[in-house]
């Protein structure tokens, strides 16, 4: 067991880290102006990860200090992740601007049913969790993870409808965050379920998860735009005048 | 117990789809730089054909019931054929609107109009889908989805002159 110890720290220790590169590649490449709340989440999921980390390896912090800490954090950036989930909504809706009247309608909807399935769920679930804390904690992380999943999970299916394009970066924020979200929703419903809040093997699987998205933003950051969008599309030759005008003739002659 | 299978089961299936659509993406970053090898060749007339109420009425007058049932879902089966790829163009030409639409004023209008025709031909497509498998199963109910060939028409126009501003490699000669 000690090696899978070593493995979570290392983990954890890693979420900083890569959140850091991520931030600065975001500052070089001027990304952060058009993706604020993200950056400011990431910024915080990097200071918090690491705050906690340090504080679970002092002796002197105890247990309910480390929790006085953790809640009001995971709040902060629960938050935020909603946030940045109305910021890549906002964004495709602003890209695609004949989609402009569908977005509010489509969050709103998706918000309010996605929230009374959590709900539904969290009335269902029968927690063997030895700590009532924790058994609240985890039934609120079901809930969040089942608004997020549901959240970008609709604009995925709304987009692929439509066979809509997306940039890069912003796909790669939808699918690191939806990825994570998923893994947490699977966690935390068997740690509710099964009393399993100190549990190594799904700790590892949670912190790998987020290691995991952050390595997703790397890759979408640095990954060219294939989008097109500006006009000036690859590989297209110069117009054929005549046979354009051929064609619109038996168009119109149809 | 059943919560948590539920909960489990389905945030495996997110993760499935969510790597499906990675890769989707992936195969298809391909499709602006050449669009008109994505795009499915439709033939408009012989759909037209296919979903003609007239030739329906014709058909049900002169065939036995189970025979017209048998000849009505093929013919229903094929007119689905055709709407899916209707809708596949569309969704590749929404794109190509896309990558056009800040270049030129000119081309900037005409692209405009093809995004707007194209998702509106998407929807229609996709709901005349619903419709033509409903009359696959029924084959005896009376399907109405002969605008579908006005609006294709329609989205090619608007191809043309946006091909005409900007060169579109031969994209409208494979709609």
């Amino acid at each position: 067991m000690h090696w899978l110890r070593l493995m979570l720290d290392g983990l954890w220790v890693l979420t900083p880290m890569l959140e850091s590169v991520l931030v600065v590649a975001m500052v070089r490449r001027r990304v952060f102006v058009r993706f604020p709340v993200f950056f400011a989440y990431v910024v915080a999921d990097a200071c918090f990860t690491a705050v906690m980390f340090v504080m679970d390896k002092l002796p002197s912090v105890s247990g309910p200090a480390w929790t006085r800490v953790y809640f009001p954090g995971l709040v902060i950036l629960s938050a935020l992740q909603f946030t940045v989930v109305w910021e890549v909504f906002d964004h495709i809706f602003r890209v695609h601007s004949f989609l402009n009247r569908f977005g509010k309608p489509l969050f709103r909807t998706a918000l309010v049913a996605f929230f009374l399935a959590g709900i539904t769920a969290a009335a269902f679930t029968r927690t063997h969790e030895a700590y009532p804390t924790m058994a609240i904690l985890h039934l609120l992380q079901q809930t969040a993870s089942i608004l997020l999943v549901g959240l970008l999970g609709s604009l995925f299916i709304f987009s692929a409808f439509f066979g809509l394009s997306w940039r890069s970066f912003v796909f790669g924020i939808a699918l690191g965050m939806g990825s994570d979200a998923a893994v947490n929703l699977a966690a935390a419903a068997i740690k509710e379920y099964f009393g399993l809040s100190g549990s190594i093997y799904l700790n590892l699987l949670t912190q790998g998860s987020s290691n995991l998205s952050v390595l997703i933003w790397v890759f979408y950051l640095f990954m060219p735009d294939t989008t097109g969008g500006n006009g000036n599309m690859k590989n297209l030759s110069q117009p054929d005048l005549e046979d354009w005008n051929q064609e619109l003739r038996e168009i119109s002659r149809r | 117990m059943i919560t948590p299978i539920i909960l489990v089961l389905a945030s495996a299936l997110v993760l499935i789809f969510l790597f499906r659509l990675a890769m989707g993406r992936a195969l298809t970053a391909g499709q602006l730089d050449h669009p008109s090898e994505h795009l499915r060749k439709v033939d408009v007339e012989a759909f037209r054909n296919l979903t003609d109420p007239a030739e329906e009425e014709f058909l049900r007058n002169q065939l036995a019931p189970a025979e017209f049932r048998r000849i009505q879902r093929e013919r229903l089966r094929a007119a689905a054929e055709y709407v899916s790829a209707v809708a596949s163009n569309a969704a590749i030409l929404l794109r190509v609107g896309e990558a056009c639409r800040n270049s030129t004023p000119a081309t900037s209008s005409s692209a405009q109009q093809l995004i707007e025709t194209a998702f509106r031909l998407r929807l229609y497509a996709m709901q005349a889908l619903i419709v033509l498998y409903l009359g696959i199963l029924w084959p005896g109910h009376r399907v109405s989805v002969a605008r579908i060939a006005e609006r294709y028409e329609q989205m090619t126009r608007h191809v043309i002159m946006l091909g005409l501003q900007n060169p579109l490699q031969g994209v409208s000669a494979a709609l």
